[in-house]
């Protein structure tokens, strides 16, 4: 029998077969399976097997120095977590932290010095040999010397042993000067005192109130336990925190209380706040010239403020008593890149409470054994940015082996010399900045070196860890210590202290012994116990490397001499903030306000970052949808950025969150970054300031 | 109209045929251990425990499967008729080389399992996952996932994923059923450390 087959009926067979392949597993085992293959590429590496073991330390990513718990197989830690009965982090830990273990496998990071030149966006990179990258850095140094320019070596971390290493650098050239980064607001602080800034801190456990002027104090700031003892506690037993800044963050939405700002009046509304504390009379300080500066800032009366500021005047009043009679109480602005007249504006508010000095106010803390050098010459004494001359530095040595410099790119550039200036920066990853031409030297990271950790701003009294090597750190890096000791030997500069890191330090260690002051966090027996009780220097050492911590006995409580407020905060910069409002859009840069700022994070801790909500989602404008109707943009669409400095095109995307009148932009890609705070007015101080900008659909 | 509906059904019926009885085939290929083992006459014969060889460590660490050491405490001469026995001593025990078992319950890299506290705590018995294997007689066949690389056990014996025993799969969704039923916490971190 013929059996004739039609066109019609393959494709009926056809279409049976291809409603049976969705009615059998094929599809949906394939779909699985294929999923599962890609968490398996066998290019992934696996970490090794062997002896499960557990080895604690303390962190070294931020100045908390944070207690942890390192589980290592086959001596490779796989996974860290918070020591519980620790101190400083009652067990917790930040989300950077518990993936610390990753940074070794960055993909930014630098095993070989570097030589990277070139215009913005198109940097050249050209790999040197240790020895080539210092002789071209010490002649540098040698031709500043021979010049009288300056050498400045900016220390971001201070109080460490390598900062004591890096002021005898500094000491020892000629128009060398020692430059110790750290809370710009303590800074400021620190300035009109004429204390170092790592003598002061928040005592922020004590505090009742909380003025945080854009501080992310829920979202990375100060030590990882803190947020959870806050949400922990209830209402009226815990702080009272009152968050200040135009967009409504993970901090604003946890505080108590939301002030939300007009973008660039914080300075106004702190002088608004110190108005209403003078004229309740609720200021508690023996300031010299109280009078005189209330007839300074008489205009920042809360009619005029709240005009500016874009809130009720109830309010104003209303936070001015809560923040003087709820005390202690601080106030806080330690973002970096805020402007000078916001932090010394805020710092103000401190001094008209009195709170300096003072149990839940800025603590004064001991000095930690050998943090200063005994300075061989004026010029190598701590000294802050401002009190350099822009366009003075022919060489800037930045020791970022810990944490990336916050200091913002455009005000190293305005103290470099225009041409001839350079960066010189030790660090585990490449740290572009544009427009000049930058060394890079390579440092380990954290779990491959030994590093002290010191003065959190957040604890009130001196600290001091150490994070020990875990695995072998790749040949060929530096650590602080060698570095200096190396740029010190090619600038033939010979009194710098021999030895190695360990040996160095061991020294502090035995001073610290000597003193005989403070406990110390035993983290093997999980026990705190007095300085005192340890037998020797040794025993101290074996604590401290076994992830202990020393904590220094606090201060007595004492009052730093009374300074003159209108010296502190001159006419001239209350007459710069001015009482006006405007109609225009303003375009503020959102720039990584967290812990992510300041230091590199996992790879894969950007992944899950951004994944849930953490970080910003790439390059966009942010943008109140009632502005949006305002000015005619649809949500996901394309828009161009026209401010005087220049234009950006970006996608808009509607946050209520956002003011109205206001755009928020932000960036995860530091070119991007760049380009959006080309887009933006300057400060003196280098600060960004919101810019008036237009928008145009593309 | 019939024969038109049988050309239909006779593309689905092929499909189906192939989906779910040629398909697993493909799927998974199938590996010998390397040598047998027979749990039955360890337990019966030999009068030994579970836990002679699945112990738990003093730092409560799981053994898992006994390396060569374990076996040669009591195999360092061949002490039966076995052939399996035999290739034991002679490939393994007096060449000092660790036995490359197969493991039916391997699971990646990126999952945290342990033994401790699903069976010092949870109380639960060997066989809640692992079946019956402690009593069988032959060691039987690997089947590995070509796509996925895993053993079969891990998505269960039905291609369907159908389960018809507890043991029966030790896929992430079986885990979360488990810790769900028993009210266990679910978060990522638990398992994905």
């Amino acid at each position: 029998m013929e059996i004739n087959i039609t066109r019609r009926e393959i494709l009926r067979f056809v279409g049976g077969s291809a409603l049976g392949f969705f009615l059998t597993p094929i599809p949906w085992k394939a779909l699985d399976d294929s999923a599962i293959w890609t968490q398996n590429w066998p290019w992934i590496p696996e970490p090794g097997r062997g002896d499960i073991s557990y080895k604690t330390t303390s962190c070294s990513l931020c100045p908390s120095a944070c207690g942890m718990r390192v589980r290592c197989v086959g001596n490779q830690p796989v996974s860290i977590s918070g020591l519980t009965l620790h101190p400083i982090n009652q067990g917790a830990l930040c989300p950077i932290g518990v993936v610390a273990h990753h940074l070794r496998y960055h993909p930014a990071r630098v095993s070989r010095p570097l030589r990277i030149t070139g215009k913005n966006g198109s940097p050249q990179h050209t790999a040197l040999t240790v020895d080539e990258a210092l002789i071209e850095v010490a002649d540098a140094m040698k031709d500043a010397s021979r010049q009288a320019q300056t050498v400045a070596i900016v220390d971001g971390r201070p109080g460490r042993t390598a900062s004591l290493m890096l002021q005898q650098l500094a000491a020892n050239i000629a128009h060398g000067t020692y430059v110790a980064v750290g809370d710009e607001s303590l800074g400021v602080l620190a300035s009109w005192f004429g204390q170092p800034i790592d003598t002061l801190a928040y005592d922020v456990d004590h505090a009742k109130t909380i003025l945080s002027f854009g501080v992310p104090f829920f979202d990375g700031w100060g030590t990882p336990s803190r947020t959870a003892r806050y949400l922990d506690g209830k209402p009226g037993a815990r702080q009272y925190v009152i968050q200040v800044e135009p967009f409504r963050t993970r901090s604003a939405e946890i505080a108590d209380r939301w002030i939300p700002l007009r973008p660039g009046t914080e300075a106004v509304f702190a002088l608004g706040l110190a108005h209403g504390i003078l004229q309740e009379k609720l200021y508690r300080t023996h300031v010299k010239d109280l009078y005189e500066f209330g007839n300074l800032i008489m205009e920042f009366n809360p009619p005029a403020v709240a005009e500016v500021c874009g809130i009720s005047q109830d309010m104003i009043k209303e936070v001015a008593h809560v923040f003087a009679a709820h005390a202690p109480s601080i106030a806080i602005a330690g973002t970096a890149g805020s402007p000078k007249e916001v932090q010394s504006a805020v710092m103000l508010l401190n001094l008209l409470v009195g709170n300096i000095g003072q149990i839940g106010g800025i603590a004064r803390k001991r000095d930690l054994p050998c943090a200063r050098s005994a300075p061989k010459k004026s010029a190598a004494m701590s000294t802050d940015f401002a009190s350099i001359p822009d366009h003075s530095v022919r060489v800037m040595l930045i020791d970022e082996s810990l944490s990336s410099c916050k200091l913002p790119d455009a005000l190293l550039l305005k103290k470099l010399l225009p041409e001839k200036g350079i960066i010189v920066s030790l660090s585990p990853f490449v740290t572009e900045r544009p427009c000049c031409t930058q060394y890079v030297f390579p440092s380990q990271v954290f779990l491959e070196s030994m590093a002290e950790v010191t003065n959190a701003s957040d604890i009130p009294v001196s600290t001091l860890s150490l994070s020990i090597p875990l695995v072998p750190a790749p040949i060929g890096l530096l650590d602080p210590i060698e570095f200096v000791q190396c740029i010190a030997r090619s600038a033939g500069i010979l009194n710098i202290e021999p030895g190695t890191a360990e040996e160095i330090v061991k020294k502090r260690i035995s001073t610290i012994y000597k003193e005989a002051r403070g406990s110390v966090f035993n983290a093997v027996t999980g026990q705190t116990s007095e300085l005192k009780t340890y037998s020797s220097p040794d025993d101290l050492w074996k604590a401290l490397i076994a992830g202990g911590c020393w904590m220094d006995a606090p201060s007595p409580v004492t009052s730093l001499p009374a300074v003159s407020l209108t010296a502190v905060v001159s006419a001239a910069t209350i007459k710069s903030l001015k009482l006006r409002t405007t109609d225009q859009l303003m375009l503020v840069p959102i720039m990584e306000r967290s812990a992510y700022g300041t230091t590199s994070v996992s790879p894969i801790m950007s992944k899950v970052g951004q994944e849930s909500g953490l970080r910003p989602y790439g390059c966009q404008a942010l943008l109140n949808p009632t502005t949006g109707a305002a000015v005619g943009v649809i949500e996901n669409t394309s828009i161009l950025l026209q401010t005087k400095n220049g234009s950006f095109q970006t996608r808009a995307r509607f946050d209520a969150s956002i003011m109205p009148g206001v755009i928020g932009l932000s960036a995860t890609d530091p070119d991007d970054q760049r380009n959006i705070l080309a887009l933006c007015d300057m400060n003196t101080d280098a600060s960004i300031l919101p810019t008036p900008v237009k928008i145009q659909k593309v | 109209m019939r024969i038109q509906f049988l050309w239909f059904f006779a593309g689905l019926c092929c499909m189906l045929f192939v989906g779910w009885v040629v398909f697993p085939y493909v799927l998974y290929e199938t590996k010998e251990q390397p040598l047998q083992f027979s749990h039955k006459v360890h337990a019966e014969t030999a009068g030994m425990t579970c836990e002679n060889c699945h112990f738990f460590n003093e730092d409560g660490r799981f053994s898992g499967i006994p390396v060569l050491a374990k076996c040669t405490e009591c195999h360092s001469e061949v002490l039966g008729a076995s052939p399996h026995e035999k290739i034991l001593v002679d490939e393994y025990v007096k060449k000092n080389r660790e036995i490359p078992w197969l493991v039916y319950a391997k699971q990646p890299q990126n999952a945290y399992f342990s033994h401790a506290s699903h069976v010092k705590l949870a109380h639960f018995a060997c066989s809640e996952c692992h079946g019956p294997h402690g009593t069988t007689d032959s060691l039987r066949a690997y089947q590995r996932n070509r796509i996925s690389g895993y053993s079969r056990d891990i998505w269960g014996s039905s291609i369907s994923g159908l389960k018809t025993a507890s043991w029966d799969g030790m896929k992430m969704s079986d885990c979360a059923d488990c810790h769900t039923k028993h009210n266990v916490p679910n978060t990522c971190l638990k398992c994905h450390k």
